[in-house]
């Protein structure tokens, strides 16, 4: 965030609240854009943790998609099953980065 | 104005201990003999150090063996990504071709893809051509990850290079290939780094693909090897568990502190006028 914004912004009587709310935040917006939207998409595909530390459960109230596809997959070999989660997975996964790639797209770096 | 930053320094050392204290408590249980690890009032640091639990988990069969197998894994991935994807990049960075911006696109959606997605996948692409259960098998899946990710970071490093640097080399005499060498090469080294880096750490901490790929206890990493570490009959050795994953850890660590001192941005800021 450039300093000369942030002092402009005092010069116009705008006290530290405004100036974040108006100045800081509007310009890192495009990279919080980024970071939420990585964030989202790695965490959707989160495994190995919850695995490890609650496979001996026997409910499966723990399920995420992740371990859903994995538990009828290998765990019971439905490979049809399996695959048809992993579609499911990847789609929801195509429309979060609908946004991500426009953001990247727009920031310039797809050149 | 000095309240406030004593504040935020307070703030930055609580969120500090918040992420920092599971790795101590790893390395603090290592250390802690087995009564005090189970005992209702739990003590911080271990008043009674001891070193059984490493000497039990090295002494745990197969973990030599499947230490070995992660160093060749990672090695093996690190060195392909590097020399694979910097040529990538530099193709990336400084050449136009057709198809290149839908090349980025798709390198950006490879990585995406949820790991647990392509199971099924690669799994039935590696039988189809014996590599299940081999260690080559597991390279080539790492190589499918990481390889996108580290195309994509050094031609951000690339792209930062100024292209005058290396249209002087050759006015002065060089070929492109020699420009290359002399030039681009050592003002991406730490890209390279940064690079090798995430490629390290991505190898030596994959579980899934391991997992699924490696049925036998002679060829695992080592990953699959503390996972597998934790159910006995006599329900979970901790002290144990902590010391192997102690001794997990530390190759990341010393490969990080080894080459870190060669991350240097802002190399090339001002080696062009005007």
């Amino acid at each position: 965030v450039p300093r000369d914004l942030l002092e402009a912004a005092s010069v116009d009587g705008a006290g530290p609240v405004r100036g974040f709310s108006d100045v800081t935040v509007p310009v890192l917006k495009p990279i919080l854009l980024v970071l939420t939207s990585l964030s989202i998409i790695w965490d959707f595909g989160v495994f190995t943790q919850p695995f490890l530390l609650l496979q001996s459960r026997p409910n499966t109230d723990y399920y995420l998609m992740s371990i859903y596809l994995f538990e009828k997959s290998i765990g019971i070999h439905e490979y049809g099953l399996g695959s048809a989660i992993a579609i499911v997975m990847v789609l929801i996964m195509l429309v979060l980065s609908f946004f991500y790639v426009r953001q990247m797209v727009r920031l310039g770096d797809v050149r | 104005v000095r309240a406030n930053r004593v504040g935020w320094n307070a703030l930055g050392l609580v969120v500090f201990a918040v992420i920092a204290f599971p790795v101590f408590w790893m390395f603090s249980t290592a250390f802690k003999p087995g009564v005090d690890i189970i005992s209702y009032t739990p003590t911080w640091i271990p008043l009674h150090p001891t070193l059984l639990h490493f000497h039990d988990a090295i002494h745990t069969p197969y973990f030599w063996t499947d230490a070995k197998n992660s160093l060749i894994v990672v090695s093996v991935v690190v060195a392909l990504s590097l020399v694979l994807a910097f040529l990538a990049a530099v193709a990336l960075a400084k050449f136009r071709f057709t198809g290149r911006k839908g090349f980025i696109v798709l390198m950006i959606l490879i990585q995406m893809l949820p790991a647990n997605a392509l199971i099924i996948p690669l799994y039935v692409v590696l039988a189809r051509y014996h590599q299940t259960g081999q260690l080559t098998g597991v390279i080539a899946t790492y190589m499918t990850f990481v390889l996108p990710f580290s195309i994509w970071t050094l031609r951000g490093f690339i792209i930062g290079i100024p292209r005058d640097l290396e249209e002087a080399a050759m006015v002065d005499g060089n070929t492109r290939l020699g420009a290359f060498v002399k030039i681009l090469l050592p003002l991406v080294a730490p890209g390279l780094v940064a690079t090798s880096i995430f490629a390290f750490i991505q190898a030596w901490n994959e579980f899934i693909f391991a997992y699924i790929l490696l049925t036998d206890s002679q060829k695992q990493t080592l990953t699959v090897w503390l996972a597998g570490f934790y159910g006995t009959a006599h329900g979970t050795d901790w002290g144990g568990l902590m010391a192997a994953s102690t001794l997990t850890a530390i190759p990341v660590v010393v490969f990080f502190l080894l080459v870190q001192r060669r991350i240097v941005f802002g190399l090339t800021q001002g080696a062009v006028r005007g």
